[in-house]
């Protein structure tokens, strides 16, 4: 006479842990997996040090300096390789930023432009520091006679020569 | 005849002076100043998610919230592409930008799902970050993404990011 209600406890336990053990597993199968995260580099960066670039329209930029030297050429540096020209041109995914020399008026010296490619979405936060918004890497730089540096560290430093 | 050829001599002369001037200045230029160096760099680094939201933490912390996310075991890390893939997998993923250090880890969730393990994201204490939307987490940096590791001495605990991208996948 004693047992039963000892049985029925054992059953209720036995009932309460199934309970639980399905409530778990349909809990899991309706849960969400966590998606992958990735993460990229977002922009490129041209830089030259607190000289302002000047928005000239349709995607170019020149560095107006009253007082700097004529620019006759550009050399930029990647790792240990070296690529110099009148021209260079920086590839980020599958398209070109282009640094040329350009003459402000008849005989005056010549400032450094940088060309963006039409649509690219370019910003200036502070002076001197050009932001384009992308989420391709840099992969070269090449001069006007094709001689090309895979970039190196995600980083190049273009001299510009007197 | 005379004023004439005077007046032509008078710019002839101006016109040549004009031209010596000019010349001048291109050729001499000692007091002009060197124009500064161009760095060309990637600019930022973005953690991005397709689904949940990145959660402030305080103290340089972000959360990977979502809501009935599965619990998070581990974390496999992979960059490149074919036979040069790298995948990394371990509890937690440090990512190395520049010389500074991203931390993935799991944390327990908070109630009522406290059973479960979600993301967490530890960045430097001084790192600029923002939020570009919910599922953008935004790193300013001009620092590029060099390597990621399981915190393992081994060579096969670390990768050399390429292509500037990684890929971690949370393990349930």
């Amino acid at each position: 006479m004693m047992r039963q209600p000892r049985t029925a406890v054992v059953f209720a336990l036995l009932v309460l842990l199934v309970t639980i053990l399905s409530s778990a597993c349909r809990s899991r199968d309706g849960d969400d997996d966590r998606p992958p995260i990735i993460v990229s580099t977002g922009s490129v960066i041209v830089d030259s040090k607190d000289v302002a670039w000047t928005d000239e329209g349709s995607g170019r930029y020149r560095q107006k300096e009253s007082k700097g030297k004529s620019v006759k050429s550009f050399s930029a540096t990647t790792g240990a390789c070296v690529v110099a020209g009148e021209v260079l041109v920086v590839t980020y995914g599958t398209s070109d930023i282009t640094l040329s020399p350009k003459r402000r008026w008849w005989f005056v010296k010549k400032d450094a432009q940088v060309e963006f490619p039409a649509g690219a979405v370019v910003n200036q936060p502070e002076s001197g520091r050009l932001v384009l918004t992308t989420a391709d890497t840099l992969v070269r730089v090449a001069n006007e006679n094709g001689v090309r540096c895979d970039v190196v560290d995600q980083r190049i430093e273009i001299r510009q020569v007197h | 005849m005379i004023a004439r050829n005077s007046r032509t001599s008078a710019i002839a002369l101006f016109l040549l002076l004009l031209l010596v001037t000019a010349g001048l200045a291109a050729v001499v230029p000692q007091d002009d100043e060197d124009r500064p160096v161009i760095i060309v760099s990637s600019g930022s680094v973005i953690l991005s998610v397709s689904k949940g939201a990145w959660v402030p933490d305080g103290a340089g912390r972000f959360r990977q919230e979502l809501p009935n996310g599965r619990d998070v075991q581990s974390f496999s890390a992979r960059t490149g592409a074919g036979a040069a893939a790298c995948t990394v997998t371990g509890a937690s993923i440090v990512l190395t930008y520049g010389t500074n250090t991203i931390t993935f880890e799991r944390a327990m969730q908070a109630a009522p799902q406290r059973q479960r393990r979600r993301t967490d994201v530890r960045l430097p204490g001084n790192a600029a970050a923002s939020l570009r939307d919910a599922r953008s987490l935004v790193i300013a940096t001009n620092d590029a993404l060099v390597s990621f590791s399981n915190g393992g001495n081994r060579p096969q605990d670390t990768c050399r990011v390429a292509g500037g991208q990684l890929e971690i996948r949370q393990v349930h």
